[in-house]
């Protein structure tokens, strides 16, 4: 009996014994797939990657890629939002109305998605500068210290790249350089404007400095689309143009003159190296193959998309979002208004490139007609963006418009002519040179120009061709004319459909009278525009933000 | 007759036998054990090693039986005269002590099984107990599967005289008047009353006493006596679910049970349901913990309904702590059903089979083709706006009518609700049970098979399931017991939970004008053509339906065709085996190793096809994602249980360990060559390939431990401690300990009560009690970490880099959400146990609540950290009441349950509110936030529609500004609550609540003879729910159909409505969330009703084997009474921020049925 009860309790220790062993240890479960900091930046090609990881925010389909539209064109005059109906990216349109309200989602997507790709800046920046840091690249060898420094100088590039659209759409912004801890929440303040402007052009000005950042011109074709001194240059001609406007019209202190001479510089800058230049048809740009335009002259910076599902890589959702509902494939999006296309001088083909216009038709890949018809949703105007449109016979994926190369030229060198001429002009500089710039756009847009859409069955449009003497007799800019007036439309024409539009107007100090004239028009629909006053611009913090703050981030004025 | 002794004895024998353990053991232990016994086994069974001195018979028998396996019957009178008796033996035959302590007594003994029966000298066992030999009447009793009762107490009524049946269940009595009535009593059993009636032989069949004070309870590693239970605890027995078209038994608790709250997700075969127990504790995972035979589940619709014996549903503190970290959202136990043990072998089979059709019980009726196109133009014309060319002019409209009256067969167009309806969808069930026993061996195994076909085309769900229990007592002091499932089951889906693309959805509000198919049409508009027939492919089948004309939706017929082309498999295997060491009579160790292996596969197939640009595939792709969870549990328990005189106390100590793995991955690839079925494999796809795969882990280790203590079994303590170890937190957070304590009173028991007639049971309990949910965002929420982030392309060759960087900022203080309950509860039993009622009054309130308080974005984190800051306490009542008589052979009994809770968030920790958007244009739909219900709806409030300019013009703020400036006749007019001079955020605010103020169900159970009824009435009164189809079926804006009658609904002009506003192609600001999409949910609903009738033992003249054989016509949702408009009211969402919220749910079946269920 007593035998019995020992040999059971031995057995019941036993047992007790293994499940005590093991308890303990299994409690720490692996975490698979990922690492802690510390492991990562050991780890091989660890800073190209985490560098490549500041670009990837610009390729998010909708608060990167669409934004640009919805923001850039869609809440002023050159284009509506479209859609399926009215009620459809509702918060576009109220952001058009003049007044949106602090919850706006739209507005509230751009402060996050930028913030984000910010962070990921601060984040490598804080690591990439760690004294003593010691990368390795894809083949297993140390990273060399001009590598490392051009790294560097990308990312900073790139930090002033997206705080760049903050500050044009909400003014000063909280100015984030390191990255913070969850508890510095309450301690965020938004700097000043003319704060932000600094740190900007200082991330710019260390990005020019750096002879690691190389020319285009030295740029191994491996590497379109990362960073060159050329596009840093380029991009401080726009930023500055865009603080000198503000600074001109008083919305922010400083030397508006000063500010427009750093603009025209540094654009200068790009034209004295005589590396990028004007492609001869603009349809090139967009014909809708995106491979042609973004390796020619004329593209400064870009993202390199394509579709590659073995990377998981997609096309751009844009041709798809904006391109006209029904046949045409796509969801209606971002639909060019009349007022834009009054805009073109008759005899412009830029606007064949520019908009499609219902009752054109393309042929699909099987070569039967398609017929864009523009009715029967929120479309107005009976256009869509030309720039926007891929053709079938680019379509990589069957006739899937998201399958296609499509992609934004970040800046390309008719800009750089423009910010030039614009700059030029405000500092006094050669009238002539202001028109001479002006006409080698508009030279290439009259005379070398293709009138016909390659891709098109049937244009209704019909553009006559334009002779060197008809050019000089109608269409060349004289220095007698009104040059501002002239800069202004060929940035309209020329840039259309391509984002610019929300920044010139606010940089112009214009918004509001030229809003408040487009609320008078029949396809305003009574809304848009209506509401627009000085008090617009800067648009409303997002609300979240003052409340997740416990108010330490305030309220534009206006919108309390 | 020491009638307490032997009651005890059998009812513990019983116990025994119906103990429906849990049952696991490690295949170590197995082995070992049976090493072990092999040679022992006889000697355990009837040897003894015994000493007394001067001890009564009495004592020296209840010390044979603690020691061996027997239980001695005999009468009080035969040996309270017998001589005090002294003895010593060592390791003796039992046989040995009875012969020598029976010498010169005039006594001997008999044994029959594990019975041994003290007798008079002389006389014959067959006649036990009856003083006389002239026999008068005999019988059997047998309990209600045929099995013999032995041990019946035999009473002519009225008298003390009687007799108990034999070890064959036999009984026989002398002397009896032919007009007495015989009582049958027995422990567990309903007691029986039969009139002699002049029969020289009476049978009975005893029924099983569903609640009564021998019932055991499943608490949770063990059992008690319901008697002695102190924590809230209700229960369901298996019976109740079968015969019930559902794929899951926890779906059939709906109405059955109190604060319980089931809610249907999804009409769809093999959806399951939204189970909340005692309300929504936390805006985490608010799912209870199921646990089948010991192994902890996350759901149960694996479980045949048919193999459950009972569920116990866990509730307060006391009752669940022992599960602790995972037991906040309650527990549901589930026993499966066992064998029993018997002398002889026995086996019963019962066959259980229905079959039945279903149908949409209620349906939208949508406009025709021509009031559709009358419809959107006068959306348009209101709007001031040119009507769209297509229905502009009369030509036109005959164009699409005539259109439509030739290919279709009528100028109404498509009805493509009725084009996706599968009517009289079959469901069927059939399932056979084997169960039997010898005496050391039980088993019960059953094979089940269901299918149910959806109401909705291309949607069904299919099981087999194979089940077997076995209960091995390898020796005396050693038991094991094993089960094993093996479950196949096969589901097909249509798009659901989606207002995009959902099939419903679709079906709703694609425009009639579309037809079905696009082969064979003639005369197709002009203006149409192009719409209709672009990417039409004459040899693709996928491309022989038209794309739907004016939406953006997908055609519904073509969607369900496409959708069919895939399937999920899953495949479960879960089983365990215990082992139970009695140490020594009162010390119990068990130790069970259970395993739940499941492999779950989806095989894709997305045709290539091309209807539109919005409806299109390019690539034939073909997939397969494998989900592989395993999950493995060793657990051992030590119990001690004894009565010492008035003291019983029952400890028990264990620990567990748990782990849970989880390896899924899956490939897909495109480009196959056509569409082909035998195509279908992906080295057939020619590109794209793409896979995908993970790993996890997660682990739990626990300690818990039961005090239990009872005095004269009126007072009752129970302490309940878990302690808690889960992988999901960091090193320091990873333990949390889980007290609880509650006490009881069986106030009937006491002296003052026995004067009180009608009271026969009633019991006070309280309870207290802390448990925890450790079930929040997935595992290593507390680790900051890198990752690989996707590709990023560079080079004028489209180089793909990889891109890598933060991908979580972890917070490593995160611990355990707490919930602290207390309960107050009576159990009551009165009127001759007619009346029985359960009251329970409980306070839930998590603290610690894992909650994401929102940090800025600007911080630019890529993820918000779960931090313990939040905290939601609810409060409720629970009733349950059951009354049960008959009159002659009439019996009824009534039953019903009502349930209250009140949930409120107490804290969220400082952060902001959480609003829930959704669908209508991502309004916010919900927001829960401190001191208000979770998920409560979040709009304005309206005060009518503006019925002309002037009240428009005259609805000012103080400043003499409109206040809806924008506004148009016919609009809703909204309220200026914060009273600021116009319309804003500010003035949202509570527009409903979509927790009900009571939910409750009502049993009706009538017999009469051979017929049975059972009706089930279930309903919920006070909730709200949230329509969002009227944002695009009841505005005009858009491209959606409306519901026939809904232009003379709307307001069409002054007076005509002061609650639809104008059809408007332009909805302005009418859409904005607000009441107007509010409607009372409050239903009752006839849920399931059955009339059966029970074949006599003869049929057509002939004796069959037939035990029983019962025959059933039934329905299920016959019907509901409900104010509201959508198609129906009982809906849930797994999500308790988005509870009530109508996004065109796959609607419940209506249901007839028939059905048999056949015992033999």
């Amino acid at each position: 009996m007593k035998n019995i009860f020992y040999n059971r309790l031995l057995l019941f220790i036993c047992m007790t014994a293994l499940v005590s062993s093991c308890s303990e240890d299994y409690l720490d479960a692996t975490q698979y797939g990922s690492f802690d900091e510390e492991t990562y930046y050991g780890t091989k090609d660890a800073g190209f990657k985490v560098v490549a990881w500041c670009y990837k925010p610009m390729d998010e389909h909708w608060t990167y890629q669409t934004m640009r539209f919805d923001i850039g064109n869609q809440i002023f005059d050159d284009a509506d939002k479209g859609g399926s109906d009215a009620g459809d990216r509702l918060d576009i349109a109220l952001i058009g109305t003049g007044k949106p309200l602090p919850t706006n989602s739209t507005l509230n997507d751009l402060w996050v998605h930028r913030y984000n790709a910010i962070a990921r800046c601060n984040i490598a920046l804080d690591n990439l500068t760690k004294e003593g840091l010691q990368l390795i690249d894809a083949s297993g060898n140390y990273v060399a210290e001009g590598t490392k420094s051009r790294f560097i100088s990308e990312v900073k590039f790139l930090r002033a790249w997206y705080y760049f659209d903050l500050v044009s759409v909400f003014g000063g912004v909280p100015l984030l350089t390191t990255t913070p801890t969850a508890d510095q929440k309450s301690s965020l303040v938004r700097a000043s404007i003319e704060d932000v402007r600094t740190q900007l052009l200082k991330d710019i000005d260390d990005c020019i400095a750096d002879a690691n950042v190389p020319e285009a011109s030295e740029l191994p074709a491996s590497d379109l689309g990362r960073v060159t001194n050329d596009a840093a240059l380029a991009f401080k001609s726009r930023v500055c143009l865009f603080f000198a406007g503000l600074m001109e019209s008083s919305k922010m202190t400083g030397e508006a003159n000063a500010e427009y001479a750093l603009a025209r510089d540094a654009a200068k800058a790009v034209m004295q190296k005589n590396y990028f230049g004007l492609v001869d048809d603009f349809q090139t740009l967009f014909r809708g193959d995106y491979v042609e335009g973004i390796n020619s002259k004329e593209c400064i910076f870009t993202i390199v998309r394509n579709y590659d599902p073995t990377f998981a890589l997609a096309g751009s959702v844009v041709p798809q979002m904006n391109s006209g509902r029904g046949a045409a494939g796509g969801w209606g999006g971002d639909v060019p208004t009349k007022n834009l296309v009054a805009e073109f001088e008759p005899g412009d083909p830029r606007l064949l490139f520019t908009v499609i216009q219902s009752g054109d038709i393309y042929p699909n890949k099987g070569g039967q007609d398609v017929v864009h018809n523009y009715t029967g949703y929120d479309n107005v105007h009976g256009y869509h963006s030309r720039k926007d449109f891929v053709p079938s016979i680019y379509r990589l994926n069957g006739e899937d418009l998201m399958s296609s190369r499509w992609t934004l030229y970040l800046i390309r060198y008719a800009e750089v002519l423009l910010n030039y001429a614009e700059a030029l002009n405000k500092t006094n500089g050669s009238k002539q040179e202001v028109a001479d710039v002006l006409n080698t756009i508009r030279r290439r847009a009259f005379l070398t120009t293709s009138r016909q859409d390659a891709a098109a069955k049937m244009r209704q449009l019909v553009v006559p061709p334009v002779t060197q003497a008809q050019f000089d007799l109608n269409y060349k800019i004289e220095q007698s004319d009104d040059l501002q007036q002239a800069v202004r439309h060929e940035r309209r024409v020329e840039l259309a459909m391509e984002g610019f539009r929300f920044n010139d107007l606010i940089r112009w100090n214009n918004y509001v009278t030229v809003m408040q004239a487009y609320s008078t028009q029949p396809y305003a629909n009574g809304n848009k525009g209506k509401q627009v006053t000085d008090a617009t611009w800067p648009y409303p913090i997002p609300q979240t933000e003052i409340d997740r703050t416990g108010g330490s981030i305030t309220q534009n004025p206006g919108y309390n | 007759m020491k009638k307490k002794h032997v009651e005890q004895r059998l009812r513990k024998s019983l116990m025994l036998k119906k103990m429906l353990t849990i049952m696991k053991l490690t295949t170590l232990l197995f082995f070992f054990a049976l090493m072990q016994v092999a040679g022992a086994t006889y000697s355990q069974v009837s040897k003894l090693t015994l000493n007394f001195k001067d001890r009564k018979l009495e004592e020296i028998f209840a010390d044979i039986e603690k020691m061996t396996d027997y239980s001695i019957f005999y009468k009080n009178e035969l040996i309270e005269h017998s001589a005090l008796k002294t003895g010593s033996y060592d390791d003796r035959e039992v046989f040995t002590v009875l012969n020598d302590v029976l010498k010169g007594e005039n006594l001997r003994y008999e044994v029959k099984g594990k019975l041994i029966m003290i007798l008079p000298d002389g006389r014959n066992s067959d006649t036990p107990f009856t003083i006389q030999q002239q026999l008068k009447i005999k019988g059997k009793v047998t309990d209600s599967s045929g099995v013999p009762l032995p041990g019946v107490t035999v009473r002519l009524k009225g008298t003390s005289f009687g007799t108990i049946t034999d070890s064959d269940g036999m009984y026989s009595l002398v002397n009896v008047p032919d007009d007495g009535v015989l009582n049958f009593s027995f422990v567990g059993m309903k007691i029986e009353e039969v009139v002699i009636n002049g029969r020289e032989t009476v049978n009975v069949q005893m029924t099983e006493e569903t609640i009564g004070l021998g019932e055991v309870i499943a608490v949770g590693y063990g059992t008690q006596q319901k008697s002695e239970v102190t924590g809230a605890v209700g229960k369901v027995k298996g019976q109740e679910l079968k015969n019930l078209p559902l794929r899951s038994a926890s779906d059939a608790l709906s109405g059955k049970a109190a604060g319980v709250m089931v809610t249907s997700t999804s009409g769809s075969p093999g959806s399951l349901s939204a189970i909340r127990i005692r309300g929504v504790g936390t805006v985490n995972n608010t799912d209870p913990l199921y646990v089948v035979d010991g192994l902890p589940q996350t759901g149960i619709g694996w479980l045949n309904p048919n193999d459950v014996e009972s569920i116990e549903i866990l509730k307060d503190a006391s009752a669940t702590a022992i599960y602790g970290a995972r037991a906040a959202n309650g527990v549901i136990l589930i026993t499966t059903r066992r064998g029993s043990t018997s002398q002889e072998y026995q086996a019963a089979f019962t066959f259980d089979a229905y079959y039945g059709i279903q149908n949409d019980a209620k349906r939208y009726h949508m406009l025709n083709a021509e009031d559709f196109m009358t419809y959107k133009n006068l959306a348009y014309t209101n709007n001031n706006q040119a009507l769209l060319t297509d229905f502009a002019t009369p030509e036109n409209r005959n164009a699409i009518l005539s259109f439509l009256e030739q290919n279709t067969g009528s100028r109404a167009g498509t009805d493509w609700w009725k084009e996706i309806m599968n009517e009289n969808a079959p469901v069927q069930s059939y399932n056979l049970n084997v169960s039997g026993g010898l005496s050391k061996l039980a088993y019960n195994t059953s094979l089940g098979y269901m299918k149910q076909d959806g109401i909705v085309k291309g949607s069904d769900y299919e099981r087999i399931s194979w089940r077997t229990n076995a209960d091995i007592k390898v020796a005396d002091w050693f038991k094991l017991s094993s089960n094993v499932g093996i479950i196949y089951e096969k589901r097909h889906n249509v798009d659901e939970y989606n207002p995009y693309t959902g099939t419903i959805f679709s079906a709703m509000t694609a425009d009639p004008i579309t037809p079905v198919y696009r082969n064979n049409l003639t005369n197709i508009p002009g203006f149409l053509e192009s719409r209709i027939m672009t990417g039409y492919e004459a040899a693709n089948p996928y491309s022989q339906y038209a794309p739907v004309i004016y939406s953006n939706k997908p055609n519904p017929v073509a969607q369900i065709d496409r959708m069919s082309q895939s399937v999920w498999e899953g495949y479960s295997m879960k089983g365990g085996l215990a082992a139970d060491i009695n140490l020594t009579s009162d010390l119990t160790y068990r130790g069970s190793f259970g395993f739940d292996i499941h492999r779950g596969i989806s095989n894709g197939f997305i045709p290539s096809y091309y209807l539109d640009g919005d409806e299109y595939h390019i690539d034939a792709e073909v997939s397969r994602y494998a989900y592989n969870p395993e999950y493995f549990v060793f657990e051992n328990t030590l119990t001690f249980d004894k009565t010492f005189e008035d003291h019983h106390v029952l400890a028990m100590v264990g620990l567990s360990s748990e782990k849970t793995e989880d390896n899924p991955f899956g490939a897909s690839k495109q480009g196959l060559v056509n569409n082909e079925t035998n195509l279908r494999i992906i080295d057939a796809a020619s590109k794209n390939a793409a896979a995908s795969g993970y790993l996890s882990e997660s682990s739990i280790a626990s300690y818990f431990g039961r005090l239990f203590y009872a005095y004269q079994g009126k007072y009752m303590a129970t302490i309940n401690v878990r302690r808690d170890g889960s992988s999901n937190f960091d090193k320091g957070k990873k333990w949390g300990v889980f007290p609880s304590f509650s006490l009881g009173w069986n106030m009937h028991r006491e002296s003052f009560a026995e004067s009180i007639s009608w009271l026969n049971v009633g019991k006070l309990r309280v309870s207290w009690g802390e448990i925890g949910n450790h079930n929040v965002g997935g595992g290593g929420q507390y680790l900051s970490t890198y990752s690989n982030s996707g590709y990023y392309a560079f080079g004028n060759e489209y180089t793909p880099t990889l891109t890598a960087g933060r991908s979580q900022v972890g917070n490593a203080d995160i611990e355990w959400e707490t919930t602290r309950q207390t309960d107050i509860g009576a159990d009551l039993e009165l009127f001759d146990h007619s009346l029985i009622a359960t009251i329970d009054w409980f306070q839930k309130k998590t603290s610690g609540m894992l909650v994401q308080v929102p940090i800025p974005s600007t911080m630019g984190f890529p993820n918000t950290p779960w931090v313990n800051a939040g905290s939601v306490k609810n409060t409720g009542l629970e009733l349950a009441l059951t009354y049960r008589d008959n009159i002659g052979d009439f019996k009824y009994s009534v039953g019903g349950n009502l349930s209250t809770f009140k949930n409120e968030v107490i804290s969220l920790g400082g952060g902001e509110p959480i609003n829930q958007s959704g669908h209508l244009g991502y309004y916010t739909l919900t927001r829960t936030e401190e001191g208000m219900p979770i998920g409560y709806f979040y709009g304005l409030k309206t005060d009518g529609i503006f019925q002309n300019a002037q009240e428009i013009a005259s609805y000012t703020n103080e400043e003499g500004g409109k206040i809806q400036p924008n506004a148009r006749p016919g609009d809703l007019r909204f309220v200026d609550l914060d009273k600021n001079g116009s319309i804003g955020e500010g003035d949202r605010t509570k527009t409903g609540n979509p927790f009900p103020d009571f939910t409750y169900g009502v049993n009706l159970n009538f017999q009469y003879k051979g017929f049975d009824l059972v009706a089930l009435f279930q309903g919920s009164q006070g909730n709200d729910i949230l329509n969002i189809l009227k944002y695009d079926i009841y505005s005009g804006a858009g491209w959606y159909n409306a519901p026939a009658g809904m232009m003379e609904k709307a307001w069409h002009g002054e007076g005509t409505s002061n609650s639809q506003f104008a059809i408007n192609a332009n909805s302005g600001d009418n859409l904005t969330m607000s009441d107007w999409y509010v409607e009372d949910g409050s239903y009752m609903r006839l849920k399931n009703l059955q009339i059966g009738y029970s074949l006599p033992k003869t049929v057509f003249g002939l004796r069959t084997n037939i035990e029983n054989l019962r025959i059933w016509v039934g329905g299920q949702n016959l019907f509901t009474l409900t104010g509201y408009e959508g198609l129906d009211p009982e809906m849930g969402s797994t999500n308790p921020k988005a509870m009530g919220i109508d996004i065109a749910f796959y609607p419940q079946a209506r249901t007839y049925m028939m059905g048999v269920n056949i015992t033999f």
